[in-house]
């Protein structure tokens, strides 16, 4: 069994504030994760510590390991720009730059140094193409990204996180800002990207979490209660709170 | 909380119970007709078949609308999709109460027929049998579901014994045979019922516990 990421007491601090309670699950390669729970248990915060997004909060104090192919990323040799690189980012909101839908793709690729416009055109019409995105704006690749639909924006920002060649995708609430239709597209897209990449995504949406993921980590105020197989946790939880959130008996 | 959708799921109980409790009075009155021989009763008892038949589709209905609008998981989704097989069950025993009480009115048989005390008798065990496995499922009781699958096998050899007494019956004279296969049949029915109470007592175990036992 080869886990992608592997977290290890991972115990996490906004000044006093304890907002992961000794985390510990292991993600395996190729597969989808779930994260749910109650708002304010700490989804977005373990999410984010998978790529070191939370190294930007001041005062945010962090213990424990995550491994990442088997490599402590809280090393101090850690190669941030390298980590980002291999495990990006998907926000609730589509947050596309305030620029042209080609270098919006073409805008991580550059930062890894690659100038060349053929090479360019390749990875922007690859990136494309894989969010199904391709054939809905190849006219307009320099229009501006503000310019076309949510759903379309979303879509957009996946292949911007695709284009860097990243190996995890992180996904805070994809589809929350998005209609049926736009967010079965990106379910979609999920089930496809699992092939070549391991996605985590955190999502509100208990019918989500059961139709595209593999396993699913229920937290509860910091804590994880429970970690297991998607079915197993939608057919027969263990722990009756995760019964209770789920079915909707909570509070 | 998801209040609607909790009362929506003790509506659907109670209406399993209600008709659990309709088809209790069946079965009895089955018994009773075998008792009496009372033609009457047993022409009503096959035109009440139409109010269960109803009240299974009711449920249905129920079943399907919950599912479709409130996306019930776990042990939510396990009770709805328990209620709906057990309401067949139920409906099943219905039908062979019915088909008993059709047999009894073209039937020649009399109170004196051979056996038809021991024919009684495991319409009795299987009216206990019904009754208990109706408790079960309104306590949602596991061990007592448990213990009801294993009823099974005490009507089997109730069942076993009516056929080899009547078949010595028939043996001995003949003059006489269709009240005796008659009998058989009727026999044969409260078998089948006391099958469907092991159905029943089964998705109850699942209901509770996720696993679908085959105890027998
Ligand atoms: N930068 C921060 N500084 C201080 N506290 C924070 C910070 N970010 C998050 N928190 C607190 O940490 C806890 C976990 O927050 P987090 O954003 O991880 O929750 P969540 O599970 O993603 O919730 P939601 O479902 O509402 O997005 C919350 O109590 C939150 O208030
Ligand atoms: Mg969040």
């Amino acid at each position: 069994m080869s886990f992608k990421v592997d977290i290890q007491n991972l115990n996490l601090y906004y000044g006093d504030f304890h907002a992961l309670k000794d985390i510990n699950i292991k993600i395996r390669k190729n597969s989808v994760t779930a994260f749910i729970g109650p708002s304010g248990c700490g989804k977005s915060t373990c999410l984010k510590s998978i790529n070191r997004m939370n190294d930007l909060v001041p005062n945010c104090k962090i213990k424990g390991k995550i491994l990442i192919d088997n490599q402590n990323i809280y090393d101090s040799r850690t190669n941030l720009n390298l980590l980002r690189k291999r495990a990006g980012m998907v926000f609730q909101r589509p947050n596309p730059f305030p620029m042209s839908i080609y270098d919006n793709i073409a805008y991580g690729p550059r930062i890894h140094k690659i100038k060349n416009k053929k090479i360019l055109d390749e990875i922007v019409e690859k990136s494309l193409r894989s969010v199904y995105l391709w054939d809905e704006v190849k006219d307009r690749l320099n229009k501006s990204a503000l310019g076309i639909s949510g759903g379309q924006q979303q879509r957009l920002c996946i292949a911007r996180a695709l284009a860097v060649e990243p190996q995890i995708i992180l996904m805070d609430e994809p589809t929350s800002a998005l209609d049926p239709l736009s967010t079965i597209k990106i379910e979609d897209l999920v089930e496809m990207l699992k092939v070549n990449y391991t996605v985590i995504i955190v999502t509100h949406n208990m019918q989500q979490a059961a139709r595209i993921s593999d396993t699913t980590a229920f937290f509860l105020s910091g804590n994880i209660v429970e970690y297991a197989n998607t079915s197993k946790i939608f057919n027969n939880p263990t722990d009756k709170r995760t019964e209770d959130y789920i079915t909707g008996r909570f509070g | 909380m998801r209040n609607t959708f909790l009362k929506k799921l003790d509506d659907l109980v109670k209406k399993v119970s209600d008709m659990g409790n309709t088809v209790d009075s069946v079965i009895l009155d089955t018994i009773n007709v075998i008792k009496t021989l009372d033609s009457n009763k047993a022409s009503e008892i096959i035109e009440s078949d139409s109010i269960i038949n109803r009240m299974e589709h009711e449920i249905e209905r129920d079943c399907l609308n919950i599912i479709a609008l409130q996306q019930p998981i776990a042990g939510d989704l396990r009770n709805v999709t328990g209620c709906l097989k057990i309401i067949t069950d139920i409906e099943r025993i219905a039908d062979h109460c019915t088909d008993i009480c059709e047999i009894l009115l073209s039937s020649k048989l009399s109170k004196e027929s051979a056996c038809i005390n021991q024919v009684i008798n495991i319409m009795e065990n299987v009216y206990s049998m019904f009754k208990s496995v109706l408790i079960a499922f309104i306590s949602k009781n596991v061990d007592d579901s448990v213990s009801i699958c294993k009823l099974d096998d005490k009507i089997d050899l109730l069942f076993s014994d009516i056929l080899l007494n009547i078949c010595g019956v028939i043996s001995k004279d003949s003059s006489e045979v269709m009240p005796e296969v008659d009998l058989i049949f009727i026999a044969k029915y409260a078998e089948r019922i006391a099958d469907h109470c092991t159905n029943i007592a089964e998705w109850i175990i699942y209901m509770e516990t996720n696993q679908h036992p085959e105890l027998n």
